[in-house]
């Protein structure tokens, strides 16, 4: 299965990149798969995407198919998904 | 907004000045009227915020508090339209109210040469009918946050990224706050990003759209509880609907009711 998914912030910025096809096994949830994907970029990117449980962070925005997704419900990920990363930001 | 618009004219001048926007739907004379009688607090005027304060002034808000502090640097200059070049190493408030004033005499300033503190965020948000949050650092903008949902004073949340900008419309007691939005103190923020001024203008037109708005009454802020997110790139704008948090410790239900 694959997903897409795009940063945003400075997601992007420490990623180099705007979005990404990422492969995921079945079953696997978007954490598994995001924190394998954080493990090929600078350490700063996980730091901001995940707490130090390995959850996902309250100050990360994440939008599935567009829709705000609930990070203590997300939904089974689907074929095809597009997934977006809105860290914080306060530049001004 | 405010019962003080009654009390308010407009000069002949001012009259001239601002006929075309009076033609605005919904807007008009009494609109006009509105907007000078209120004040609104900008927290850091530099690229987002100065932009931010210059629209206010060019559309005619009765008074303006800019709070920024330091001197300026070089690298303020690609996008903060209220230094000048000839004021390096200078108070970056002297230029600021300077700017200002040459553009719109007819706009009370009040100049505050330090940035958002939790020292001096209660004063200054209580002389102010609406608060844009312009500050890079998350510590300031949460200090504005907080005293905005304590004294209810509606708070436009204005901030960018590299090519990227989001807008929030805050009103107390009904929608989102800050701490809604982000519940922590995001890691990893550092003080200096990637920034173009236009990224940080756009921002700051588009929630001084949304303080007129709402000073003035000739329309509902669109962005009450929704999160406006662009990207510059790809020229991308979405509205996402960001939901009050019960347990939000700043506007949490049992807290603030």
């Amino acid at each position: 299965m694959r997903i897409h998914v795009k940063y945003m912030g400075q997601l992007r910025h420490l990623a180099q990149r705007d979005e990404e096809v990422v492969e995921t096994a079945a079953n696997e949830t978007l954490e598994a798969a995001l924190r394998r994907v954080a493990g090929a970029y600078d350490a700063a990117f996980g730091q901001i995407l995940f707490d130090p449980t390995g959850g996902f962070r309250p100050s990360v925005t994440i939008l599935i198919n567009d829709a705000p997704a609930h990070k203590s419900a997300l939904p089974p990920l689907r074929d095809g998904d597009m997934v977006t990363l809105l860290p914080a930001i306060a530049g001004g | 907004m405010n019962n003080r618009a009654t009390a308010v004219s407009l000069s002949d001048e001012e009259r001239a000045v601002y006929e075309w926007q009076m033609w605005a739907r919904g807007f008009g004379e009494e609109g006009q009227k509105r907007l000078k009688a209120a004040t609104a607090l900008v927290s850091r005027c530099g690229g987002l915020g100065g932009p931010v304060a210059l629209e206010l002034a060019a559309a005619g808000i009765g008074r303006l508090i800019v709070a920024h502090g330091g001197a300026i640097q070089p690298s303020d200059l690609n996008r903060q339209i209220l230094m000048t070049a000839d004021g390096v190493g200078k108070p970056r408030i002297e230029s600021i109210i300077r700017r200002l004033h040459e553009f719109n005499p007819r706009v009370e300033i009040e100049g505050v040469a330090e940035n958002i503190t939790e020292a001096n965020a209660a004063e200054l948000v209580s002389k102010a009918d609406i608060v844009f949050d312009c500050a890079p650092l998350f510590r300031e903008r949460f200090a504005l946050n907080r005293e905005c949902v304590r004294q209810r004073r509606p708070m436009i949340e204005c901030a960018m990224f590299g090519l990227e900008g989001q807008v929030m419309t805050i009103l107390p007691g009904q929608t989102a706050c800050l701490a809604c939005l982000y519940p922590e103190d995001p890691p990893g923020w550092k003080r200096q990003f990637p920034v173009f001024g236009a990224v940080s203008a756009a921002a700051a037109c588009l929630g001084v759209m949304e303080g007129i708005k709402l000073l003035s009454g000739m329309a509902p802020a669109a962005l009450a509880g929704r999160l406006l997110y662009y990207d510059l790139a790809s020229m991308d704008f979405q509205k996402i609907p960001v939901s009050r948090r019960a347990d939000c410790e700043v506007c949490g239900r049992r807290e603030n009711p």
